[in-house]
């Protein structure tokens, strides 16, 4: 995303990059190559590019959340990524962060429409 | 149906331009699995259309997937010669380093004389009152960032356990970045060696002039420069918390080491605006042919870092 991206788009694209990071460590719980894992987040509606994807694998697997290795014995070699414990562990920590972000983003929305509701009927 | 093969052209123009812009350490893995993404591509379109992949499909992949030198972006960090999280310790480091360099210099004047640690020279403040002052502290300043900038930034890259992301001036060259280090690494370490006391030469007026005293010629004042512009925009980000590069900052920078540089070269000559006073007292008059062409040697290439800052920066800007 260059420079002249909107606020929105990029706000989205922050977003993005937060939840992606927690659907890959789940996803991977069972092991996958990159392009079937691009399949499965489409599908999940989290469309995401190899530009985006492969990067954030290999960070992931830096900090030693996930293992890779490559598969040679299909018609072509294939490199496959799996969670590991720590990975499934910290999977956990943030999926209850993003649930407890989402109350906490629900509730406030909700105050909200509700003082925009008191404010229309004076 | 054949699936899609590895010895397609466009598939191996595509991999080609990828290359030269990966991390040198990473680069054969991350093609091998690009390429294996890409003929997945090519085989679910060829599925979807019934037929052979053909070079239509792999063009069609390959523009879903982006320019090759936008992918490779993805792969490389941002590097920094002072990390974010390490600037404060650097600014206390290069303070205490500044402490102790104007002490010694403030001794070397009430003694009167220089003094000498091994091949360092400590000068004493020149006779021309408080500009002499200023010259000194000046190039105090830039000499200390300079040495604590290297130092932060190799101790930087033998730490390895520093969060990977934000280690300072981390190994992550794709080839050409590495290429161009090491000949300018050669190129100057060569030039220093052999034209230690007369590193720089500004040709004005069909004369060559170095600008260097013997107590300046320790360390190339092009390195400084270019640290002191590295660091500056380390500490832009630092400050302001970005990890991205933005247009003002590498404009900043790219402007930075330019006027720095073209200081540090005798730019008021060259371009005829008033010389910052005392500046006499750094320069001496030479003759030698091999002075005044190391010194053209060096000013070229500082001409050329800093014209590369500036590309960098209207490529940003046409984004």
């Amino acid at each position: 995303m260059g420079l002249a991206a909107s606020f929105p788009e990029r706000a989205h694209a922050e977003i993005k990059r937060g939840v992606l990071q927690v659907a890959v460590l789940s996803l991977l719980r069972q092991p996958t190559y990159g392009y079937d894992l691009l399949k499965r987040l489409d599908a999940c509606d989290l469309p995401t590019e190899e530009g985006t994807l492969y990067p954030v694998l290999r960070r992931l697997q830096g900090e030693g959340l996930l293992t890779s290795e490559w598969d040679t014995s299909g018609s072509r070699p294939r490199k496959y990524y799996r969670t590991t414990d720590e990975g499934v562990a910290v999977m956990q920590q943030l999926a209850a962060e993003w649930s407890r972000v989402h109350a906490a983003l629900e509730a406030v929305l909700g105050e909200a429409d509700g003082n925009d509701d008191d404010s229309e009927h004076g | 149906m054949t699936t899609a093969s590895t010895d397609s052209p466009v598939l191996r123009a595509y991999l080609g331009r990828l290359r030269p812009h990966l991390p040198l350490r990473t680069s054969r893995d991350i093609l091998m699995e690009l390429e294996s993404d890409i003929l997945d591509r090519v085989d679910a379109l060829a599925e979807r259309d019934g037929r052979d992949p053909d070079d239509e499909m792999f063009r069609h992949a390959l523009e879903e997937i982006g320019e090759p030198e936008v992918v490779a972006q993805s792969y490389v960090r941002e590097r920094y010669l002072v990390a974010p999280e390490a600037y404060r310790t650097f600014l206390l480091a290069t303070a205490m380093v500044f402490g102790v360099h104007i002490v010694l210099v403030g001794i070397a004047t009430a003694l009167g004389h220089a003094l000498h640690f091994g091949p360092v020279g400590i000068a004493p403040v020149g006779p021309h009152g408080l500009v002499s002052v200023l010259a000194s502290a000046i190039h105090a300043v830039l000499l200390d960032i300079g040495i604590t900038a290297v130092a932060f930034g190799v101790a930087g890259a033998l730490n390895r356990n520093v969060r990977p992301g934000t280690r300072s001036f981390a190994v992550q060259a794709t080839p050409r970045q590495a290429g161009g280090r090491a000949l300018l690494a050669v190129l100057a370490i060569v030039v220093m060696t052999v034209f230690r006391d007369s590193l720089f030469v500004v040709v004005s007026e069909g004369r060559a002039y170095p600008l260097a005293t013997a107590w300046t010629a320790e360390v190339m004042p092009l390195i400084t420069a270019a640290m002191v512009g590295a660091v500056v925009k380390d500490g832009l980000y630092a400050i302001l918390g970005e990890r991205k590069t933005t247009l003002g900052i590498d404009a900043i920078h790219g402007a930075a080491v330019v006027a720095l540089t073209l200081y540090l070269l005798g730019g008021d000559a060259l371009l005829e605006v008033p010389a910052v006073p005392g500046i006499e007292m750094f320069r001496a008059p030479v003759s030698s042919f091999f002075e005044q062409l190391g010194s053209l040697v060096l000013a070229a290439i500082a001409l050329l870092a800093a014209m590369k800052t500036m590309r960098r920066c209207v490529r940003l800007a046409q984004l």
